[in-house]
């Protein structure tokens, strides 16, 4: 069975578990705890970075770290010197949205592969092709595009595509500290709290969180595809990513498990898979009471 | 010291004109497809060869924005599009999709790439990527701070180009899809339904339970929306720094801002160009920007004040203190009598100004008024109508009317 899933990890513990049981099924671990990183789940410093990245190439498995955020220039230094640091120690990738990290990681000739992730704007065929000229191994496709259209980019593509199978939906971010502004303003001060944005007219919460990078909103909902897997040419994808962020360690480790059963089931026996696939999806739901599902954008197309 | 150009919006022809007329060294407008801003009138590709025409007499350039994310489904056409725009003459596209980039190398190579703000452009080495892709032209994200606007222009080799005034994204550029989210409305493909200037309650969550943030103006929701960008103070530091262009934001705006703002833009470049030592920011200009103003503005990012100063909590939708009226279609010397087209009711008593492109203001009470066949007319309600008013001043043709707003 060909190596498909990308998950990401909270520390280094639970990247060896993830390896250790997974390593048969999984493409990629992607790690964040960077400055550079995004609504990442856990911190790693370089010296469990060396040692997730000893775990992973024993494993057969690809080691990623993002460093995805956009770029100002009092970045580029430690930027470069970063980028060398995770070339030296081991790591097999980086995931980046900023044309920073491919400038820096052509002209300094290190050895990192590449994917592109923006989250909202890599949205066509061109995107593949434009990774395949700059010597990116992969993207991974916006949120916001059908499954048909995903399908029609593989069809046509020039380098590797992954998608966003399962996780929250990053939806808005900014530099701008919206919730210290606006707590400021109404003489509050911000509280170590899980704050949301009610939507009176959808009558729907929106996870607002606010970190050094500035502010970040997501969807009401999660995306979650355990029930559609069939519907989805796999033969044509490359990576299936399931994301962490926003779950406990454990919450998270059952969703990866329920998907690689389904998953496993879907090849080997298509038909058990039908009878199955909801089951999957309410063993999700159940353990995940807090949330809210969805299949985000696969099966709605935008006006504009 | 380089004259920077002065890049202004226009929705429709007639405001292309007049952003030439007020002084505009270039102007950008959107096709039917391909842009952001599926509300904005846009541009038949035979107005736009008339418009790139009228521009040559002021020597002044035309850009057209194509600077959606497409989909699959959206390049039918892009490539005959960009020869034809090629064809009539407009200098460069405005584009952040590399499918489109690529397109326009191939079929239309004289058209000029200018990589738009949808890709958010903060730091010199992304600019110079983009340069080396073949880019002219990279307009920075509205993150950026003078400093970081300076390091980042005297760092590359490509022509450089700045917001300075109107609405913002209050998040990156091309990285906000609530829009799509919450209304199904493509931003990315020019659907943006403006979620960000919506009203939120502030939640907290607590034993499963959400509970309201307890509030010191509770009338006063929770909204991501920015005030709107105003750089006129800046102008001598982005003209030392070197910025290329200058661009006022704003392709669904009125005539009135885009005159107003337009003008004042001019007028700050010319002097600062003119008298670097003797420069100040006149005070009539802010007040003149105020009167076209539809929301509070602020320098925000550039002088890097992220702070709630730039935040529009609570007075989200402040009525420009002026509005436009008439267009003056004619002027007689002999008999002082301005040929006005209404645009917005005005009548015997009315205290207006008028206002053209170099100009000080013209402020009258208006006395005496006349229909076309001379008749006294105490009232004008009706849009379009054309009527004489008495002016002792000399007006002149193509010049803007407007009042207070009571």
């Amino acid at each position: 069975m060909e190596k498909k899933f990308i998950l990401t990890a909270f520390n280094y513990e639970h990247a060896k578990f993830l390896v250790t049981n997974y390593h048969s099924q999984m493409n990629r671990l992607v790690i964040g705890g960077n400055k550079y990183s995004l609504r990442h789940i856990g911190e790693f410093n370089l010296s469990q970075i060396k040692k997730t990245a000893e775990l992973t190439s024993i494993n057969n498995v690809k080691l990623f770290v993002n460093v995805n955020k956009i770029m100002h220039n009092r970045d580029l230094n430690s930027l470069e010197f970063f980028l060398k640091e995770l070339d030296d120690n081991g790591v097999d990738g980086v995931t980046f949205s900023d044309l920073a990290v491919l400038s820096i990681v052509k002209s300094k000739n290190l050895n990192l592969l590449l994917e592109y992730i923006t989250e909202t704007t890599i949205t066509n065929t061109s995107f593949s092709k434009f990774a395949f000229d700059n010597e990116c191994q992969s993207i991974e496709l916006a949120k916001e595009i059908t499954l048909d259209e995903i399908h029609h980019i593989a069809e046509n593509k020039k380098s590797q595509i992954s998608i966003y199978l399962h996780g929250h939906l990053y939806m808005y971010q900014s530099v701008r500290k919206l919730l210290n502004n606006y707590l400021e303003f109404q003489k509050k001060d911000i509280e170590q709290k899980d704050y949301f944005l009610f939507d009176s007219e959808r009558k729907v919460y929106y996870p607002i969180i606010e970190n050094e990078q500035g502010t970040h909103i997501l969807s009401s909902n999660d995306l979650c595809m355990v029930n559609y897997l069939d519907k989805i040419n796999i033969e044509l994808i490359d990576g299936l990513k399931i994301d962490g962020f926003g779950y406990t360690e454990s919450n998270y480790n059952d969703i990866i498990a329920t998907y690689l059963i389904a998953y496993k089931l879907l090849i080997e026996n298509p038909n058990k898979y039908q009878d199955n696939k909801n089951d999957f999806l309410n063993e999700i739901k159940t353990n995940n009471p807090q949330k809210k599902f969805s299949t985000g954008f696969f099966y709605k197309e935008t006006i504009y | 010291m380089k004259k920077p150009e002065l890049l202004c919006p226009a929705g429709n022809l007639q405001k292309l004109k007049i952003a030439c007329m007020y002084g505009a060294d270039a102007v950008f407008i959107g096709g039917i497809e391909f842009g952001l801003r599926s509300n904005s009138d846009n541009f038949t590709i035979q107005d736009i060869k008339e418009g790139v025409e009228f521009a040559k007499t002021y020597n002044a350039d035309i850009y057209v924005t194509t600077n959606i994310y497409a989909h699959d489904n959206n390049y039918k056409g892009f490539a005959e599009f960009v020869k034809d725009l090629e064809d009539a003459g407009v200098k460069g596209i405005i584009v952040s999709d590399p499918g489109y980039i690529e397109i326009c190398q191939k079929v239309a190579p004289k058209i000029e790439i200018h990589i738009s703000t949808q890709q958010s452009a903060a730091n010199k080495y992304a600019v110079e990527y983009y340069k080396n892709l073949g880019a002219h032209r990279v307009v920075l994200a509205r993150e950026l701070s003078l400093e970081e606007i300076k390091e980042t222009t005297n760092g590359v080799s490509v022509e450089i180009e700045v917001f300075i005034h109107g609405a913002v994204c209050s998040s990156y550029s091309g990285r906000c899809t609530m829009s799509n989210h919450m209304t199904m409305r493509d931003s990315n493909r020019g659907g943006c339904s403006q979620s960000c200037r919506w009203e939120y309650e502030l939640m907290y969550k607590e034993d499963d339970q959400y509970i309201a943030v307890e509030l010191d103006q509770e009338e006063v929701k929770f909204n991501m929306s920015a005030k709107d960008m105003n750089a006129l103070r800046e102008i001598p530091k982005l003209i030392e720094i070197g910025v290329d262009s200058l661009k006022v934001e704003g392709r669904m705006k009125s005539f009135h801002y885009l005159a107003t703002v337009t003008k004042i833009y001019r007028q700050a470049i010319d002097l600062y160009l003119k008298d670097p030592d003797n420069y100040q920011v006149n005070p009539k200009w802010e007040l003149e920007l105020q009167k076209a103003e539809s929301r509070e503005t602020y320098t925000g990012a550039m002088i890097s004040d992220l702070s709630k100063k730039g935040q529009l909590f609570g007075n989200q939708y402040q009525r420009n203190t002026h509005e436009y009226c008439g267009y003056v279609l004619d002027y007689n010397e002999d008999t002082k009598l301005a040929l006005v087209e209404q645009r917005n009711h005005f009548s015997i008593g009315s205290s207006v100004e008028f206002f053209g492109p170099e100009n000080d203001l013209i402020e009258i009470v208006i006395e005496q008024m006349y229909d076309l066949d001379m008749n006294p007319v105490q009232r004008v309600n009706q849009p379009l109508t054309n009527v004489y008013i008495k002016v002792d001043n000399k007006l002149q043709k193509d010049w803007l009317m407007r009042k207070a707003v009571k």
